[in-house]
């Protein structure tokens, strides 16, 4: 749902509050309008009734994680194909393997790319370009 | 029935052909298939089987020490020997060199072979028969085993450092582009911000290293005569704002009149507020109305207690079984995954353990049971000073306040968890 100004709007969610801080600064002065959450509960309090045009997501998260909120996600008519970013500290076969056991294969429709933290940021901002304009596929950072 | 005919038949066969039986008897000692030895008083073989001479080689007569080790002298502790001393079977686990010069695992077995008439009439032991079965292949499996356990606990300390000092790099490489981009547009208050992510982060990178530093040394425990439910008040004075700043109520049941204890109480503090946070983390994680946490104290059948029960969601088994693994944590950048493997190691030099109920949306209790017979000895002069009313002050250094992480706790583990991610 793009804001009125036609800027992309765009979900940060990770507990870690100064990884929220660097990517929304980033992706505000990429032009994104960014909201921001600190964990899976009231991320799915703040899609609800205004679904963002891409989901920036951690993965470990205290609460549930940021997986349990994907599958949510994937069964939901509204937010089935939202795009989705994952993060996480973990190796990517980690997240892989993660993703293959929460859904069928790649997180089901929609599109998804993962990114390692520490991002490399201009990777990453590419990334939430090309998903936010439907130019993504599985992808990794 | 078959085997009473079997008996029979063979009892037939010993009464009509001694040859015959010698010659099985022969084969017998021969192709049993364990190392099979008779040693003479001055510990010479002067029989072997064939197993033990393919096996050891040496000649007749060469003493057991030789041909078991290439010893010069009798092994220090010599089953053997101590048959001709007191005339009873022994047993005890031994390594030798084969032939070939490999090492060789054996349990062996040493009993009177043949007696003599001594002095006094009294019969001795002159000859000793050894029995050895090798369990090279066991030891073998069992070192593959260890070894194998080690390199997994080396990986997943290494993997679990990797993913703390990620979310730590991360935070910094934030801090840089939040200030170089305030810098560049002119926003003094955004650099201000770069800053203090930068600080931040420097500090958690501090901490980490210090707390793998005391976790890797480990700390000599002060033992005191010390009051259980003073160090559980101290701890519950601690966080009782914290959790009601959370929405969580912090509740005490300390059993009245619990005796003083030999205790390390900056470690027992540290285990309690460890534990406490914990909870209070797992109720705020819950999000559930009502949340509590019940820090519990008992004395009953000579076992101390420690209870840290919460109204959190549980864990499910998956969880229980790491929570003491090195670096893991349920909390994700907040946690550094020491917390309760440090608890646990503390209470483990007190001679307790630590014991978990938990299933997911039950909420979860901790108890630390310290048996009082088997808890460590003073460490300081019993007197005024010993007797510790409250907790030391390195206690609160040690012990993780109720501040956020990185806060400025020092040597503190800072948040801790359950096990933290």
């Amino acid at each position: 749902m793009t804001d009125p100004g036609g800027r992309p709007r765009v979900l940060v969610v990770d507990d870690e509050q100064d990884v929220v801080t660097y990517l929304a600064a980033a992706l505000e002065d990429e032009g994104f309008d960014v909201a921001t959450a600190s964990n899976a509960e009231d991320a799915e309090r703040a899609l609800i009734g205004r679904t963002p045009d891409l989901l920036v997501l951690d993965i470990m998260m205290p609460g549930h994680s940021g997986l349990a909120l994907f599958k949510r996600l994937r069964s939901d008519p509204v937010t089935v194909g939202l795009p989705v970013v994952f993060l996480s500290a973990c190796s990517a076969a980690d997240v892989v393997s993660g993703l293959a056991s929460t859904s069928n294969g790649h997180g089901g429709a929609g599109v998804v790319s993962y990114f390692e933290k520490p991002v490399v940021l201009p990777a990453f901002l590419e990334a939430a370009r090309a998903l936010v304009h439907g130019a993504g596929a599985v992808s990794r950072g | 029935m078959k085997g009473q005919d079997s008996v029979q038949d063979m009892r037939i066969r010993e009464a009509g052909d001694p040859e015959r039986l010698m010659r099985e008897n022969e084969l017998l000692f021969e192709r049993v298939p364990c190392y099979v030895s008779v040693l003479d008083r001055e510990l010479r073989v002067v029989r072997a089987n064939r197993r033990m001479r393919e096996t050891f080689g040496g000649r007749r007569g060469a003493h057991c020490y030789r041909v078991y080790k290439r010893r010069d002298a009798p092994c220090l502790e010599c089953p053997a020997l101590r048959v001709f001393q007191d005339g009873l079977e022994h047993t005890s686990r031994q390594t030798g060199i084969t032939a070939s010069g490999e090492e060789a695992h054996y349990v062996v077995t040493a009993a009177p072979f043949s007696t003599v008439r001594g002095p006094g009439g009294t019969r001795v032991v002159d000859h000793v028969i050894e029995m050895s079965v090798d369990i090279t292949h066991e030891v073998q499996l069992q070192r593959e085993m260890l070894d194998a356990e080690r390199l997994a606990a080396v990986g997943q300390t290494v993997a679990g450092l990797a993913h703390g000092i990620k979310n730590i790099l991360m935070g910094m490489e934030g801090g840089v582009y939040v200030m170089r981009s305030g810098s560049r547009t002119g926003q003094p208050a955004r650099v201000e911000r770069g800053l203090e992510m930068l600080d931040r982060n420097l500090a958690k990178v501090s901490a980490l290293v210090k707390n793998l530093l005391a976790f890797s040394k480990g700390s000599e425990p002060r033992v005191a005569l010390t009051e259980p439910n003073h160090v559980a008040q101290e701890v519950l004075d601690l966080y009782t704002q914290s959790a009601l700043r959370a929405g969580i109520e912090l509740r005490a049941m300390l059993q009245p009149g619990i005796p003083l204890a030999p205790l390390d109480a900056a470690g027992i503090h540290t285990c309690l507020a460890n534990l406490v946070s914990n909870a209070i983390d797992a109720c705020h994680a819950c999000d559930r109305p009502n949340g509590f946490v019940e820090l519990r104290t008992s004395d009953t059948d000579g076992v101390l207690s420690f209870e840290v029960a919460d109204s959190g969601c549980g864990m499910d088994q998956e969880i229980r079984r790491k929570i003491f693994t090195t670096f893991f944590t349920t909390k994700g950048a907040g946690g550094t995954g020491l917390g309760l493997l440090m608890t646990r190691k503390i209470v483990q030099e007190h001679g307790g353990r630590v014991e978990v109920d938990s299933r997911p949306g039950e909420g979860t209790v901790f108890r630390i049971r310290l048996p009082r017979r088997r808890l460590p000895d003073l460490t300081a002069p019993v007197g005024d000073e010993a007797v510790t009313a409250g907790v030391p002050a390195v206690a609160a250094s040690l012990a993780p306040g109720p501040e956020p992480a990185g806060a400025s706790h020092g040597t503190s583990p800072g948040r801790t968890d359950h096990g933290q991610a």
